[in-house]
């Protein structure tokens, strides 16, 4: 099955926060570590409350984390 | 997990052989019923095998979340219960009471038991960091889902084949046949339930 519309910053943004690990990230916003991996790998998309807390862990407006595959293209 | 590890033959053999204890036809074995000695090897196997997955290197982009842990270790006992329950047939379809079945039972019970204790114990030994969050909770209401819509069509196909068959026909739908039945359906619905959670956790790595 393809991923989800639903594409994300989160891995350069973890990178430019210090390199911030995969767990750091997940413990800080309450979820498990494959959760962000899934994430990442466009596999899983957030729901509202997870992607602003998201986007509030890298201190970003939530647009600047996630966006709609189609905008890119 | 490396399914080409060496420790897997020390995982598959002592499995095979608590299927083969707990399918057989009950026997005794130093005063204990063989039943009970594979279920506590099954306990044990599968401790074992969760130690050891835990202590395996693997590549950090494939380890396993604690929701799909707690599914292999349903699916384990889930097929079990439904091998017991399938290989038992013969006696069930011979059985005019329950109390013909006292060995099927216990061991189910027991089964069962061991389900519920493992799984306390895995949860209280479980790992600082969350353990469950929004994604496994989507995927247990989607593999729900399933389960149910599996129950409902297994039990609906049920009734369908008792209504429409003969009577004179159904001879060997006793109560206690019945019963049984129904609990394999049940069993079946939750091996469902287990085998899309699991699927949905691959999907999610692919």
């Amino acid at each position: 099955m393809s991923g989800t519309p639903v594409g994300n910053n989160i891995r350069r943004l973890r990178f430019d926060a210090g390199e911030m690990t995969q767990s750091a990230l997940a413990d800080h916003v309450g979820i498990t570590r494959q959760t962000v991996i899934a994430l990442e790998a466009g596999k899983y998309a957030p729901s509202l409350e997870l992607a602003f807390r998201i986007a509030n862990a890298f201190d970003r407006p939530i647009g600047e984390v996630f966006y709609w595959e189609s905008e890119r293209s | 997990m490396n399914l080409a590890h060496p420790r897997l033959f020390w995982l598959i053999a002592p499995l095979c052989l608590a299927l083969w204890l707990i399918l057989a036809t009950p026997t005794h074995w130093l005063g204990f019923e063989t039943p009970a000695i594979g279920t506590a090897l099954l306990l044990l196997t599968t401790w074992v095998g969760l130690g050891w997955s835990t202590r395996l290197p693997t590549d950090p982009q494939s380890a396993i979340p604690p929701g799909e842990v707690r599914a292999w270790v349903a699916l384990v006992f889930t097929a079990a219960i439904a091998a017991l329950l399938a290989f038992s047939a013969g006696r069930i379809l011979q059985a005019e009471s329950m109390a013909d079945l006292h060995g099927v039972g216990r061991t189910f019970a027991m089964l069962i038991i061991g389900w519920i204790i493992f799984s306390s114990v895995l949860r209280q030994r479980a790992r600082a960091g969350v353990q469950e969050d929004e994604r496994d909770r989507d995927i247990e209401r989607r593999a729900d889902s399933w389960a149910h819509g599996a129950v409902c069509l297994l039990v609906v196909g049920l009734a369908v084949t008792l209504g429409l068959t003969p009577s004179d026909r159904l001879e060997w739908a006793r109560p206690v046949v019945l019963s049984h039945l129904l609990i394999f359906l049940l069993v079946l619905s939750s091996l469902t339930g287990c085998l899309v959670t699991l699927w949905l956790y691959r999907r999610d790595r692919l």
